[in-house]
């Protein structure tokens, strides 16, 4: 573990840097991770878990105190527990109903869907997305991480994460087009 | 700009804003007497004085190589002996309860729940897919791998989990469940909403695939499901 740890790091720099970030950020990605736990304990577990998986991508970060930087490490707190909660979770029940929701058939053009849709319409839409559509979105097009980025901060493949996005989009896509909201 | 870009700087904005917006309530709820545990400062000082160290890199390259033979010959080891306890499969009884809306199958075993994998400790897919199939997303939770294949137009949904749950609900409102036994496994089939469902248990684990593959083409994942 000790290796692990010491790899991370490569600037004095980041290494400053990411003891602010801790001491700026660790309440609220812990009341981010208690909404999912609800036990203080495993929130610090997960809290670890993410300063480690955010160590390793300090390089890529803005500013510390920008909202940017503040979205990131509340989704990568709330990533890691969400893991930590399926990793514990012996009652496999919720897996049937759980992301694997269907997606109608959807031909019609999704860039001109977004592009013609009011902005606070698309906002209204994203809160009806599941967590895990509208965080890969985030980190692809506000935290604007490559795909490979995102597969190591998701522990998912590339080409997983491409799929995802595309699923992700496309139910954005159904949805702004479902609404009457763009002729209000 | 192309369609692409401007979608692209428009998703960009209003992801800004939901998250700004989904932020700020996070932040309303902050309890700034939050006490941390002695022992979680110890871990994250921890993490901060290994960051102080200069010989870092050292350990980046050497050190991590060694690190992974010394873990591949653990993990190979762990493999082994698994694979010895796997031999031993217990009794497991599908119980379904049939409510008025939905339907409850529950994975009932003879033996101790201890002798089931807790996690998948083995990746069990089908080895033959059906044409024009292919892998498209496979993600471990740790106690089930959800994994989706598909042919361009229609999707397979394939689940890997551990039978430690107490039950599995169903939407099966009007749904008639089928019983079979194939390969001395007992397998239910049904169709709810258009969409076909196959659910077993080799015995460690349980297995969930649907989508809108007809009745033959599930029944030949049973067969072919293996590690």
């Amino acid at each position: 573990m000790l290796l692990f740890y010491l790899s991370l790091l490569e600037t004095e720099e980041a290494k400053s840097r990411f003891e602010l970030l801790y001491n700026t950020y660790r309440r609220l990605m812990y009341t981010a991770s208690y909404e999912i736990l609800k036990d203080h304990y495993l929130c610090e577990d997960a809290l670890h878990e993410a300063f480690i998986r955010i160590m390793k991508n300090m390089n890529g970060l803005d500013e510390i105190t920008c909202h940017k930087t503040r979205s990131f490490v509340v989704i990568v707190a709330e990533n890691e527990s969400k893991r930590l909660f399926m990793k514990r979770k012996k009652n496999a029940a919720i897996f049937l109903d759980d992301g694997f929701e269907t997606i109608p058939d959807f031909n019609q053009d999704i860039n001109l869907i977004i592009d013609k849709a009011d902005e606070e319409v698309i906002v209204k839409r994203l809160k009806e997305l599941s967590k895990d559509d509208a965080e890969i979105l985030t980190f692809k097009y506000f935290q604007e991480l490559k795909d490979k980025e995102i597969a190591s901060l998701l522990k998912i493949s590339n080409s997983a994460v491409r799929k995802r996005l595309e699923r992700a989009r496309k139910k954005l896509a159904v949805l702004l087009n479902s609404g009457d909201d763009n002729y209000d | 700009m192309t369609n692409q870009i401007i979608a692209d700087q428009k998703l960009k904005r209003a992801l800004a804003l939901y998250e700004e917006k989904r932020i700020a309530i996070l932040e309303e709820k902050i309890d700034y007497e939050i006490d941390f545990s002695e022992n979680f400062e110890k871990r994250m000082q921890k993490l901060f004085r290994f960051q102080r160290k200069p010989y870092y890199k050292f350990i980046n390259t050497a050190g991590k190589r060694v690190a992974m033979i010394i873990l591949s010959v653990i993990t190979a080891l762990s493999v082994a002996t698994l694979s010895v306890e796997a031999l031993r499969k217990p009794f497991i009884e599908i119980v379904i309860s049939i409510y008025e809306q939905f339907t409850g199958v529950s994975y009932k075993n003879e033996d101790s729940p201890q002798r089931f994998p807790l996690e998948i400790e083995e990746v069990f897919l089908p080895m033959q897919l059906p044409d024009g199939y292919t892998l498209m997303e496979s993600n471990n939770y740790g106690v089930a791998i959800k994994t989706i294949f598909s042919n361009g137009t229609n999707d397979l949904y394939f689940e890997q989990y551990t039978i430690t749950a107490t039950q599995i609900t169903i939407d099966t409102e009007g749904v008639e469940i089928e019983t079979l036994t194939i390969n001395d496994h007992i397998v239910l089939f049904f169709n709810n909403k258009g969409i076909n469902t196959i659910m077993w248990t080799d015995g460690s684990y349980g297995y969930t695939a649907f989508g809108s593959l007809d009745k033959n083409a599930l029944i030949e994942l049973v067969n072919t499901t293996k590690n």
